[in-house]
């Protein structure tokens, strides 16, 4: 089972988030299963945890919650807003950097 | 038992001073969260599970009350001031309840230290009250 939250996963849960979202509009719990399934199951969001990291990038423009009656409960589906596609391309160019760079450190021998 | 986690939750964020709207919002859609854990595993998660299984899957409520305390955009912005008017409602309640163990009990001691106990705290209250607002403007 992968560890929820280990320390270098700063920024790693709002990446995932906007990269899932940004395919469909997806509800809390959708989308905690979704990022297991597509990281296979080396990334497990916290489940409790990821509704203020949802809630958060709402607050920021990135993402629109919309509210949905489904079998007598009401959801709450988030899409990524024109903004979050912004943010998205941003840590997505990040992203690919510093792996870029933890990739050739970890191929490079130890005598530099 | 699941009340349980979702009342404890809900009183840990209301300490903090979390808007009562936020922590409406943030426990509705947790709770739909563990009815559609109860759906997919209608075995082990029984709407009357064990406290142990809710925490394991949506979390410890210390580390939800983390993350939202963490974000300044959802604790909101008179958070202090509202976790100080929450801690003197809890003391001014149980300073009633002290006040009518002293009427029957008698020792007028007791009541004037509940009183000045209370007088310290609302103005303990009041000046990290001003200190927040000098905070924010400055």
């Amino acid at each position: 089972m992968a560890k929820t939250n280990p320390p270098f996963m700063s920024g790693v849960p709002e990446l995932l988030v906007l990269r899932l979202l940004a395919r469909n509009e997806m509800y809390g719990y959708e989308l905690v299963r979704a990022v297991r399934v597509v990281t296979g199951e080396a990334i497990v969001l916290g489940e409790g945890v990821v509704y203020p990291a949802l809630h958060s990038l709402e607050r920021a423009g990135a993402l629109r919650a919309t509210r949905k009656p489904v079998n007598g409960r009401t959801r709450v589906y988030y899409s990524v807003t024109p903004k979050g596609l912004e943010r998205l391309d941003e840590l997505s160019e990040d992203w690919q950097r510093i792996s870029g760079g933890i990739n050739s450190a970890l191929g490079e021998p130890v005598n530099v | 038992m699941c009340d349980m986690y979702f009342e404890q939750l809900e009183k840990a964020l209301a300490a903090r001073g979390v808007p009562s709207r936020y922590i409406d919002r943030l426990i509705a859609e947790l709770e739909d969260h563990r009815a559609d854990v109860a759906t997919e595993r209608p075995d082990t998660a029984q709407l009357t599970a064990p406290l142990g299984w809710i925490r394991s899957r949506l979390g410890d409520e210390a580390a939800i009350v983390a993350q939202v305390i963490a974000r300044p955009e959802l604790r909101g912005h008179w958070s202090v001031l509202r976790a100080s008017l929450n801690a003197l409602r809890t003391y001014s309640q149980n300073w009633v309840a002290d006040c009518d163990t002293c009427a029957i009990a008698g020792p007028l001691l007791v009541r004037w230290s509940a009183s000045i106990a209370c007088g310290t705290a609302v103005t303990a209250a009041l000046l990290l009250a001003m200190a927040q607002s000098i905070a924010l403007y400055v």
